[in-house]
Formats: C-alpha cells, sequence, structure tokens
C-alpha cells in the first residue's frame, strides 16, 4: 500500500502503519497454505480430494482387474498392489457422471486407466478416474460450503468447492464416502443405488409381470416417478419383491382421471375448454368420435353426453372399441347406481330406472354407439376418419415399437386439426402429423398437416 | 367387430356343429387378428353382404373334413369327392345362414353367398387389413377355427 504523504496529516501515520501492518500480515497469509489437493477430472467436472488421503497415484491396464461377481455397479473388481489386495471403483459410475457412451461396445482390455489409492485408516481403496490432473495448493478460506443445488454428489461428501484458475473444483470429503467407521458409506452406497437403474429396472420388471402391462417410453417417465414416491414413502434402501396388491396400488396411480367411473368436475370442464373448441372449428353436422380401450364404457358415454350437450343439433358418430370381450359387453347396457351418476349428467335424459337405485342407460343412446370387439394393434384395418379419437392409458399394453405404429396408423384416422387424447400420464415423442394442445390437465394433440 | 354380431356366429356355428357333427365341442377364447396365418388344409368360404360386407372362413385339416364328412353322410368317406365337397359346403352353408337369420331377428339384414371350398397344403389367404374375428374349436380331436370379417359400410 502506497501512502500518500502530502495528503496525509501526522496524526493518521500511526493508523495507517497499523492498517499496512496487518495487510502485510494478510499478504504472508495467502502464501501460507492450509493443504493440497490432488485433482482430477470425473466426466467434464474436475474434482479434488487432499493430499493427505492419497498413498498414491498408479497407471493400470484394465487388465490387471480381477472382477468379483455380484458387487455394485460401480466396484470394478480388485487389483493386486504389490502384494496387497485393493478394490477397485469408478468414481464416474459412482457418482452418475458417465459421459454419454458411445455404442461401440468393445472394451479395450488394454486401456490404461488412472487410479488414486487412497488410503483411509485400515482400507486401500483404487478410484478410476477419468484423467488425474496436479497438485494444487489451497488454503482453507479458499474453499466455500457446497451448495446445496450440487445435484450429482451428495452434499454431505463434499468438503467444499474451490476456483482455481476460474475452474470449479469439488473437493470430496474421502473419510465421509469411503470410511468404513462411519455410516456414512452405506448411506452413500445405498442412495446412489437406491436410484440407479438397474433398481428402477427391477422394479418395473415386477409391475410389468404382476400388471401384464407394458412400460415403454410414452409411459416411463410417470412410472419413473412412482418409484421414486414408492421407494420415498416406504423408506426402502434395498431391491425389494412387490406383492400384487402392491402393484396395482402403484399403478392405480398411473391411470388418467376418472378411470373406470363416470367423468366429472372440474375434469369435464378441462375437456370441454380444450377439446370443444377445437371440434367447434372443424365440426358441423357430424361429430366422429373413437374410444380406443373403452374398457367398461364409461368414458364413453361421458364423452357422449359432453358433446350431446354441446352438438345439440349435430349427430354424434361414436365407435366404442376394446380388445376385451367381457368388459365390453358389459359397456354396452351399461347399468350403475344412481350414486355413480354425477350431477352434471342429465339423468332423465340419458338413463332409464330398472330398480329402485339402479339406472341403465336408454336404449337409443345405447344404439347410437358402436361397440365393437376390436384390437388396437390392428388399428389400420379401420378405413374411416375421425373429429376426436380417446386413447387414454394405452400405451401399457402395447411395446415400445407397437404403441409407434399404433400413433402413426390413428394419426392417420385423424381428419386434419381433429384431437387424439392420450393418458394424462402419457407423453408421446415426436410424431408425424400431430401438434401438442399446451394443457395442464389432458394430454392431447391436434393433427397438423404432414 | 360390432358386439351384436359376435354372439350370432359364435352360437350358430356351435349350434349346427352339435347337431350334425358331435356334442363334445370345446370352445377356446376368441380373440382378434388382423393378418393371415397359414390356414389348416380345408377352408370353407361364405361371402357376406348386407348392413356389412365381408366372409366367413372356416378352416379345418384335411383329415378333420374327411371325418365331418362321414359322420354326416353316415358311411365312411376317404376321398374328397363330389359327396364330401358338397358335404362341407352345405355345413359351411348352415352355419352363416343360421348367424345370418339370427342377425335378422335382432334387426340386422345380411345376404349370403353360396360357400366355396378350397384344399391344399400351404394355403394362404389374405384379405387387406381387416381384422377378423377367430373362433377357435375343438373337436373330434383336431382343431377348427372359424374366422369371421366384416366390415361395416
Amino acid at each position: 500500500m502506497e501512502v500518500n504523504l502530502e495528503k496525509m496529516d501526522f496524526k493518521n501515520i500511526l493508523e495507517y502503519q497499523k492498517d499496512y501492518k496487518e495487510s502485510y500480515n494478510k499478504k504472508k497469509e495467502i502464501i501460507e497454505y492450509d493443504f493440497k489437493i490432488v485433482s482430477f477430472k470425473l466426466g467434464k467436472e474436475y474434482f479434488g480430494i487432499d493430499i493427505m488421503n492419497v498413498k498414491e497415484i498408479k497407471k493400470i491396464r484394465r487388465n490387471d482387474i480381477t472382477r468379483v461377481p455380484n458387487t455394485l455397479n460401480f466396484v470394478k473388481g480388485v487389483l493386486n498392489l504389490r502384494g496387497e489386495i485393493i478394490s477397485i471403483i469408478d468414481c464416474e459410475t459412482m457418482f452418475h457422471l458417465e459421459e454419454e457412451k458411445t455404442d461401440d461396445k468393445t472394451i479395450d482390455k488394454n486401456k490404461i486407466l488412472p487410479i488414486i489409492v487412497i488410503k483411509l485408516d485400515n482400507l486401500k481403496l483404487g478410484l478410476i478416474v477419468n484423467e488425474i490432473q496436479r497438485v494444487i495448493p489451497l488454503r482453507k478460506k479458499d474453499i466455500q460450503p457446497p451448495s446445496p443445488l450440487l445435484g450429482t454428489i451428495n452434499e454431505k461428501f463434499i468438503k467444499g468447492v474451490a476456483e482455481i484458475n476460474q475452474r470449479l473444483y469439488v473437493i470430496f470429503d474421502t473419510d465421509a464416502i469411503f470410511s468404513d467407521k462411519t455410516t456414512a458409506k452405506r448411506e452413500v452406497l445405498q442412495q446412489v443405488a437406491d436410484f440407479s437403474e438397474d433398481y428402477f429396472i427391477h422394479f418395473c420388471n415386477q409391475l410389468e409381470e404382476l400388471n401384464s402391462i407394458h412400460i415403454n417410453d410414452v409411459n416411463k417417465l410417470k412410472i419413473r416417478n412412482l418409484y421414486k414416491e414408492y421407494i420415498a414413502d416406504k423408506n426402502i434402501k434395498e431391491l425389494t419383491s412387490l406383492d400384487n396388491v402392491t402393484a396395482q396400488k402403484i399403478m392405480n396411480n398411473f391411470y388418467s382421471n376418472h378411470n373406470g367411473e363416470f367423468w366429472n368436475q372440474p375434469y369435464v370442464n378441462h375437456f370441454k375448454d380444450t377439446v370443444l373448441n377445437e371440434l367447434k372449428n372443424i365440426c358441423s353436422e357430424e361429430v366422429r368420435v373413437l374410444i380406443v380401450g373403452c374398457g367398461g364404457g364409461y368414458e364413453a358415454f361421458s364423452v357422449y353426453f359432453i358433446l350431446q350437450d354441446f352438438f345439440e343439433d349435430s349427430i354424434i358418430k361414436m365407435t366404442a372399441a376394446d380388445s376385451n370381450l367381457s368388459t365390453i359387453s358389459k359397456a354396452s347396457g351399461l347399468e350403475c347406481e344412481k350414486k355413480e351418476i354425477p350431477s352434471w349428467i342429465n339423468i332423465n335424459k340419458y338413463f332409464m330406472k330398472i330398480d329402485n337405485n339402479l339406472y341403465k342407460i336408454k336404449k337409443e343412446i345405447n344404439s347410437k354407439i358402436y361397440f365393437e370387439f376390436h384390437d388396437a394393434r390392428n388399428i389400420s384395418s379401420y378405413h374411416k376418419t375421425f373429429d376426436l379419437i380417446l386413447a387414454r392409458d394405452l400405451s401399457i399394453y402395447f411395446s415400445n415399437s407397437e404403441y409407434e405404429n399404433f400413433i402413426k396408423e390413428v394419426t392417420k384416422q385423424l381428419i386434419e386439426g381433429g384431437v387424439i387424447i392420450i393418458g394424462d400420464n402419457e407423453q408421446l415423442g415426436k410424431s408425424n402429423g400431430l401438434s401438442k394442445i399446451n394443457n395442464k390437465n389432458l394430454t392431447l394433440y391436434k393433427r397438423i398437416k404432414g | 367387430m360390432r358386439l351384436e354380431y359376435i354372439n350370432p356366429f359364435v352360437d350358430s356355428a356351435m349350434d349346427i356343429l352339435r347337431t350334425t357333427v358331435t356334442n363334445e365341442i370345446n370352445k377356446g377364447e376368441l380373440t382378434l387378428r388382423s393378418n393371415i396365418k397359414p390356414m389348416l388344409g380345408l377352408v370353407l368360404i361364405v361371402g357376406i353382404t348386407g348392413q356389412a360386407t365381408g366372409r366367413v372362413l372356416i378352416d379345418m385339416t384335411q383329415d378333420l373334413g374327411l371325418k365331418i364328412a362321414s359322420i354326416m353322410n353316415n358311411e365312411e368317406i376317404k376321398n374328397f369327392d363330389e359327396l364330401a365337397n358338397s358335404t362341407l359346403t352345405e355345413l359351411a352353408n348352415m352355419i352363416v345362414a343360421a348367424a345370418a337369420t339370427k342377425l335378422h331377428s335382432s334387426g340386422y339384414t345380411f345376404d349370403i353367398t353360396p360357400p366355396a371350398i378350397f384344399i391344399g397344403d400351404n394355403l394362404r389367404i389374405s384379405d387387406n387389413k381387416i381384422e377378423s374375428l377367430i373362433v377357435p374349436l375343438e373337436l373330434l380331436n383336431s382343431k377348427l377355427e372359424i374366422n369371421v370379417a366384416l366390415k361395416e359400410v
């Protein structure tokens, strides 16, 4: 610090001296580093480990690692290090920092892998990293506490983040992650494992088998959320087997609103607001509707009542199809109790009373809906066009390619401007000729040119 | 396949086969199919027009055909001669006509064409993308499939 004598009066000199001393001491501090880290790369990010924990840095061939059966996916095997057996852990896998791998599945057995051998009390571990960089001296105050926003690695396993040459280095707390003494190890292992793809796949397989359904790209997102809810709710930390009832319960959360019952408010209004607006532009004399997978028929009748009330002067031509003969047989000639019929439905207009509490759809209404025994896999055998197609929750009955084909074929049967509604929890990928209509409550697409 | 059409075909097939061939018939689960798999060796075909158009195929092995013809004629038939062929086509005619009558009584009008018989190995029949109802039956230790395809006009 320069002292401008001309501008200073002598009274302040002492204070300046004091300041100067302090700042000098600060400067001295900068030179005194607290510890050093070994920096390395995982994925595209930079990380560091306290050098005191590092025993040595080595380069090994992939072939040197002996694989051990039945280990967690990030444990690559064991290595004989001068007579001592150490476990080898792939940090990228462990922390889910893998870069997207190319499809090339051939593993180069002679690939040189850089490993950092770390020593913790009584345990030696080899960490496979992407690239070892250099040793960086650091002061404690350079390290900022970890931000909770660091999604990939759990906060408590990080000592902090340091900025060096405009690069951020995440510094691991190796004790917390790998130490045998603390319970932290178990936690990190399990936490990583819980959300690992393998556990999720196992969960999916069980769901598929118990409910005889298919999990595919269209419904996977929701199933993943249901899985997360399930393990969080039950506090499950290991691979579990589902039973029939649980599997059923989980799937019940998948189905769209009002599955297997008459639609009710506010769903009816959501439908009216979006779908009727679209249909109004394309339909005049008749409204042609196809319901695929109509099941017990509640959905078909609900939509029929809504359309009939709105398009009073038009003819509603509805085809309702399902591949389950017994449910669709019940659908035509639907009988239900009064309490099942929501208040928005004009009960006298559409139903007749057949018993004290039992109501049946009027025959003339019933005959207007064309109930059909039909498998949606053969949708291409329809040679008709429709203004509105409902195919809610159908994806769980199809494999990926079958559903893709179904959407392709069903799109052909929609007139331009026509609307297709799929399950609330389903999501189409890119599909030709359909454009998504944004709506919070319904998943619907509009047929466009192309 | 319109729901109302299904039962008349299933019922009349069962009724006619019971009264003319054997009482012991097992019915399998009804399924839907849109592509045609190879036929068993003997196919009876009857066309349908009217409210909806389409056809009925009755598919069986040649052995079963001979057995049925033998039972219906009360004499052993070993070859597909004139008699065997006309017996089998008559069977198809009876089944489909009975179904058409049942449908007529519930308000659907249909006409049927004269039946035809196809015999041969590795038979394949293809009709352009039409979904058909399959009624699998088992009688005299053999399979018999009734394949109904109807398209609304």
